[in-house]
């Protein structure tokens, strides 16, 4: 956690200092050494397991250059500041895609090389977030709920509640993420009864006006990302936070959270996806694309899953993955689905506005 | 070469020539990596934002009427009062510097002379460390598992669930604690040079205590005091790891809001405006500083 934070620190200081550096010139990609092509992947830290990256390698006769980043909005201010000619292959969440895309930071992806697609679960085949995957392929997916101690807690409500209402948890310190206030927002959203995916303005401004509330409460432990956060409920800082189902499971999985436990509220949930797609002036499209159809082959599609923890959009890989990550955590029922949204796309004045309304919830 | 030059003449362009040599690789430095830069951040807060945050024509005052509180939701006081905020924790901070400063650069004089080098740079050394890594130390220590909250537990200050960190009492000691060696550097060189002749004289006038130290040692330290104030008050303002880390952002600070209008809800203008704002107090804070010190009868020997 500290490692996170400190990395999250750090990018923060270097895309500011960035910006302070490179109005004219962006700093040089990893350039090929000798003949061998280097495809340039930018993805979430601890990602991808370093085995497929080998793999990989050898399949495509090129050398793999991998560079990490910690939120969507830290990827998208890279790209912004010459990214798009430096990396070839990133990996943003489902609601960011078409605002990528409109922004021109990204470029539709060629299915004719994909020979792999018909792996997918027919749900991540034509998701609303992205018609038709026209510009990402599905990477892996999870769920956004809520984390608690119940030593802490006792058998609170399966609800928003437990971030929103004093009543509910009046005495332990809890948090909400920083982030880009989508999952901040919707369930604020959820829990005055407008549903988890809101997109009207006056649903907006009610649910910031509830976050400033919160902010007050006295137990109100400030905004920390949902990674981080679980660390400090799992050392006893917080009791509670937003929590992603994969975290809370890879920590049952190892022992160091085996009390925890992890709901998607009654009001609904986020069920998110991160996915794969290519720069808008990536040097190396070809290859970009055959590491993309790499990632569909079932046996690899497994393999991710199961050094990542998390479920597998790739149904084929389905028979090949730890039992684990057919437990409701990470599979969750169909009684749990149907209260399951993708957060819809944001893209020009509607997202200047939400950034306005999230803005003044957090100052 | 003309014959009517004299020998000051070319003394003076001697010298002239010698102050280019030495000063000018560091102004060429400071020009290329730090002003040109901050002028192109700077000229961005007069450009409009698109509808990601982009800077684009025409010009506007757009960003400013942000920086103001107004915002596509009609005006609110939130900047103002983070604004607020920054100056107050700036101040508190400054102040506690002080506090600990005085004390303990006469402790280190008091000191045998061979030995004072030595608890200098113990003073500072931590900041040679990361100061992410020490700000961590410290949410360690007021951290709800933690003596010191256990102690404002039993003292009733503090409910039993939580912890000192994060709140804006561990912000402002975060702050004291990570600019303090700047407080104790020059308030140092300031003290060394004390002439003790004066305090005797003031002892022998019958003064103590507080009138004594306010008489004779305060006027002779204060260049140093002055430059402290400014090398803490001035990045303890600006600051973005302490009020992130050990505030938890939940009272967010100047720092915290630049940094958002460029990465989580990005709009470039509204932040370079803040940048500018933030800048343009810091230079009238450095004025007014100078001001008032030559007002004190400062000799001017502040490090700025």
């Amino acid at each position: 956690m500290k490692d996170r934070i400190l990395k999250k620190i750090l990018s923060v200081t270097a895309v500011l200092s960035m910006t302070m550096l490179t109005q004219g010139f962006s700093a040089a990609p990893a350039e090929a050494q000798s003949n061998v092509p280097v495809l340039n992947l930018f993805t979430w830290s601890d990602y991808i397991d370093p085995a497929l990256v080998t793999k990989f390698e050898a399949q495509c006769h090129c050398k793999l250059v991998e560079t990490d980043y910690d939120s969507n909005s830290e990827m998208m201010a890279k790209l912004k500041l010459g990214g798009t000619s430096q990396y070839d292959v990133v990996v943003p969440s489902n609601f960011v895609i078409l605002e990528m895309a409109d922004e021109g930071l990204i470029q539709p992806v060629d299915h004719s090389k994909l020979s792999n697609f018909s792996n997918l679960i027919e749900r991540f085949q034509n998701p609303t977030y992205d018609p038709g995957d026209k510009y990402s392929i599905p990477y892996q997916w999870g769920t956004t709920g809520m984390v608690y101690d119940p030593a802490k807690l006792k058998n609170p409500p399966q609800s928003w509640s437990l971030l929103f209402d004093p009543a509910v948890n009046p005495n332990y310190p809890f948090v909400l993420p920083k982030g880009e206030g989508r999952n901040e927002i919707s369930a604020a959203c959820a829990y005055l009864g407008y549903g988890f995916n809101c997109m009207a303005q006056d649903q907006w401004v009610a649910a910031a006006k509830l976050i400033k509330q919160t902010r007050k409460r006295p137990n109100f432990a400030g905004f920390v990302d949902e990674t981080p956060a679980l660390s400090q409920v799992k050392t006893g800082l917080l009791a509670t936070s937003i929590a992603f189902n994969g975290d809370v499971g890879n920590c049952h999985a190892d022992g160091s959270c085996r009390t925890l436990q992890y709901f998607i509220p009654k009001e609904g949930g986020d069920i998110w996806v991160d996915t794969m797609a290519i720069t808008s002036h990536a040097k190396q499209p070809a290859l970009a694309l055959e590491f993309i159809n790499f990632i569909l082959d079932a046996k690899n599609g497994a393999q991710l899953s199961n050094f990542n923890q998390y479920a597998s959009p790739n149904a084929a890989a389905t028979p090949m993955l730890q039992p684990v990550l057919l437990t409701p955590m990470f599979s969750p029922p169909d009684t749990e689905m149907s209260r399951l949204v993708f957060l819809s796309p944001l893209t020009g004045a509607k997202l200047k506005l939400f950034n306005a309304i999230w803005t003044s919830a957090m100052q | 070469m003309s014959p009517a030059r004299t020998q000051a003449e070319v003394e003076g362009r001697r010298q002239r020539a010698r102050l280019w040599t030495t000063s000018g690789p560091g102004l060429v430095w400071i020009m290329l990596f730090l002003l040109i830069p901050s002028a192109g951040l700077l000229a961005i807060a007069f450009f409009s934002a698109d509808d990601y945050g982009n800077p684009v024509l025409p010009l506007s005052t757009q960003p400013f009427q942000q920086v103001a509180g107004f915002s596509l939701l009609g005006w609110d006081a939130g900047n103002i009062a983070i604004f607020l905020r920054s100056l107050q924790q700036a101040g508190i901070a400054t102040l506690a510097a002080i506090v600990i400063a005085y004390p303990l650069v006469f402790f280190i004089l008091s000191r045998p002379p061979a030995v004072r080098p030595l608890l200098l740079l113990f003073v500072i050394l931590p900041s040679w460390t990361n100061q992410v890594v020490r700000t961590y130390a410290w949410l360690e220590l007021l951290g709800p598992n933690a003596p010191l909250s256990w102690l404002a537990h039993s003292l009733h200050l503090l409910p039993p669930e939580l912890g000192l960190a994060p709140g804006s009492l561990a912000v402002t000691s975060g702050l004291a604690y990570n600019y303090l060696p700047y407080m104790i550097v020059p308030l140092y060189a300031s003290a060394e040079k004390l002439d003790w002749a004066l305090v005797e004289a003031g002892r022998d006038l019958y003064a103590a205590g507080i009138k004594l130290f306010w008489h004779t040692v305060f006027p002779q330290t204060l260049p140093g005091l002055l430059s402290g104030v400014i090398f803490v008050a001035i990045p303890a303002f600006g600051d973005y790891v302490v009020p992130a880390l050990l505030g938890g952002d939940k009272a967010m600070m100047i720092g915290s809001l630049i940094s958002a209008q460029f990465i989580e809800t990005p709009d470039w203008p509204y932040g370079a405006a803040l940048t500018l704002i933030m800048l343009a107090f810091t230079g009238l804070g450095l004025v007014a500083f100078r001001i008032f010190s030559r007002k004190l009868g400062g000799t001017g020997e502040t490090a700025i």
